[in-house]
């Protein structure tokens, strides 16, 4: 979480459903989507959105099954706001744009960056859920590590691999699959399915 | 932008200035070619073949390093990582090569997480050895051809 943010808008919370809105022009999101991508639960994503969504900052559409929500291009703030986020050199920004190249189903942060328990010094858990392998995802975040004078410890695992960890169910694991992660491409629970259940 | 030895020592003190020394860099590149054989056994774990290519991408980054006139201050934190970069910036690699390479320093710190190296690690490494190993070989023979007699 780039700090300057959070100080801006008034708290992390706030600041990382901004982020996430604003450095990924064209995309929308479902509430749960949404909350996965910012690392915040669904009840105080939908809590912050509500008042963004009435001052016209953020769009809420209806897809037919759920609310989507996206930054309002119509709003005089979407520029600023995208030209900020992106002035503001925010981690995880840097961190979603080294991911777009990767061969990846999925990129999530888990560990203490995720949970919010991170300082400066702490290193960056990156899982990579994909056919890329490990050096090819290591190397992906060598730039955004240097730039932020982070170490980013990628893990780097295929699908099948996932859900044969998720199966046996082992404490890493399971600490990955219970506390909060922050998606940064794709969703975990498109790839978080056990083997047993897969099959 | 990639740091230099020089930058390296200034900012990091990750060096210190000694004489070219062919016997040792004659060594390094034996090493090297004696580990990319090492990494082409099939009767050992991927992990080991990977690890393998590493040293030999190392080994030839201390032979610029001394072709420079340049030694690491082995045992300092990163000094690794400082003769992977400063060796790719004398030799002018890109920093995506350089990115490689450091990426494939840091998986081999984490041999002790019980991380089994991949088939595509071992092809992406071997790989990266390749053209570092080529681009070190055209700077060697336009800056130190007597090193290498």
């Amino acid at each position: 979480m780039n700090d300057s943010l959070a100080m801006l808008f008034g708290g992390q919370t706030k600041a990382r459903i901004l982020e996430v809105l604003a450095s990924r022009p064209g995309e929308s999101f479902h509430l749960r989507g949404l909350a996965h991508a910012a690392g915040m639960d669904s009840g105080n994503t939908s809590r912050i959105l509500r008042p963004l969504v009435r001052a016209g900052v953020v769009l809420e559409t209806d897809d037919g099954r759920a609310a989507r929500y996206a930054l309002n291009d119509r709003s005089p703030v979407a520029r600023p706001l995208r030209e900020l986020v992106a002035a503001a050199g925010s981690l995880m920004v840097d961190l979603r744009a080294a991911a777009v190249g990767l061969d990846a189903l999925y990129v999530g942060i888990f560990g203490s960056v995720a949970q919010g328990k991170d300082d400066v010094h702490s290193d960056v858990d990156v899982l990579v859920v994909g056919p890329a392998n490990s050096v090819q995802a290591q190397a992906a975040f060598k730039p955004v590590g240097r730039k932020h004078r982070r170490e980013i410890n990628t893990l780097a695992i295929t699908r099948e691999q996932l859900a044969q960890h998720l199966a046996e169910g082992g404490a890493f694991w399971s600490s990955v699959a219970t506390n909060r992660r922050i998606d940064i491409q794709g969703d975990w629970h498109d790839v978080a399915i056990p083997s047993t259940a897969a099959d | 932008m990639l740091r230099s030895p020089q930058q390296l020592q200034t900012e990091d003190k990750a060096f210190t200035p000694c004489a070219q020394d062919r016997g040792a860099i004659r060594r390094w590149i034996d090493a090297a070619v004696a580990k990319v054989a090492d990494s082409e056994l099939q009767t050992v774990s991927l992990s080991t073949r990977f690890e393998a290519v590493y040293d030999a991408i190392f080994n030839m980054a201390l032979v610029v390093l001394n072709a420079q006139g340049w030694k690491d201050r082995g045992g300092i934190p990163g000094h690794h990582a400082h003769v992977l970069e400063g060796a790719s910036a004398v030799i002018g690699a890109s920093e995506g090569l350089f990115y490689r390479i450091d990426a494939m320093r840091t998986l081999r710190n984490q041999k002790y997480d019980g991380i089994a190296r991949s088939a595509g690690d071992l092809e992406d490494a071997r790989r990266a050895y390749e053209e570092f190993s080529a681009v070190a070989a055209t700077w060697l023979q336009a800056t130190h051809p007597a090193l290498l007699r």
